[in-house]
């Protein structure tokens, strides 16, 4: 279930990932995160060109990162939960995998004592 | 209700740490961690298994595996060891690759400590994973948890506004 769920995560991980590696993209979503804003507003906070701003706003929004909200004449950005979540759940997984690694790896060190007590024995019958 | 304390305590520094003793000297337990015939049998987590596993342990060497699914889907890893302390401690920094070893791009690489410590006959496994690009998980991770919580006032924004039609 774990391994399912890490691997399955993957292609959203590396979409998310991809995006959020730009620097001027992470800043975007640290300003989104206290709340929507217009394009001219994350212009005005960033201190970046427009264009600049557009093209990284429109990265975002192709992966589904952040939506758009047509509001009169302007349209709002806001984050989407989603991708966040899902994060969330990825790095979780990891420590699901170690618990379950660790339970078999407990049940395989009594397979090995096992198999070396029953060895040791054989060895002691072997001298007598 | 959202449980902010299921996170534990290492997520919010990006890291997680899982612990267990094990009633095994330390010696094996760490052959048990570094040799391909013992991590082909309990490595890969339940129901996965590890048809092909290859090891050159020493820093810089590659560690190269194949989990494979029941329905013979495989997923291959790598990891470079860093640091190498029989029986004490092993580093390693790992991603998805290819069956060549190439590491698949684009994804974060996670750096793993794993600690033994021989406590009278038995050892404490410690393994503590980090997160390449610490910053950026930070932002992700904190709006993970804010959307969380904005999303159970969600739904009880909702609710009232049932009860109160109602």
């Amino acid at each position: 279930m774990t391994s399912i769920f890490l691997f399955g995560y993957t292609r959203t991980m590396k979409t998310l990932w991809a995006a959020l590696m730009e620097p001027n993209r992470l800043h975007i979503v640290e300003l989104l995160r206290d709340g929507p804003l217009t394009v001219g507003e994350i212009v005005e906070r960033l201190g970046l060109q427009q264009p600049q701003v557009s093209k990284h706003l429109k990265v975002l929004s192709d992966t589904d990162i952040v939506e758009v909200q047509p509001q009169a004449n302007r349209r709002i950005y806001k984050l989407r939960r989603e991708p966040f979540q899902e994060l969330e759940s990825w790095l979780q997984s990891f420590r699901r995998l170690w618990e379950e690694r660790f339970d078999r790896l407990d049940d395989y060190l009594l397979e090995l004592q096992a198999t070396e007590q029953h060895t040791s024995n054989r060895i002691e019958d072997n001298n007598v | 209700m959202f449980d902010y304390h299921s996170l534990g305590p290492y997520v919010g520094e990006q890291e997680i740490v899982v612990e267990r003793q094990f009633a095994a000297p330390r010696t094996l337990m760490f052959q048990v961690f570094t040799q391909p015939e013992h991590l082909k049998r309990w490595w890969a987590p339940q129901p996965y298994t590890i048809p092909i596993c290859t090891i050159d342990l020493r820093p810089g060497g590659i560690w190269h595996y194949c989990m494979r699914s029941p329905e013979n889907h495989d997923q291959w890893a790598r990891s470079v060891y860093r640091e190498i302390v029989p029986p004490e401690k092993l580093v390693y920094t790992s991603t998805f690759a290819d069956e060549h070893a190439n590491p698949i791009e684009g994804m974060p690489e996670h750096l793993t400590t794993v600690i033994f410590t021989e406590e009278a006959g038995k050892t404490q496994v410690s393994a503590r994973v980090q997160f390449a690009s610490a910053a950026a998980l930070k932002v992700a991770v904190d709006i993970g948890i804010l959307q969380g919580m904005s999303m159970t006032w969600d739904y009880l924004v909702e609710y009232v506004q049932e009860l109160h039609n109602s």
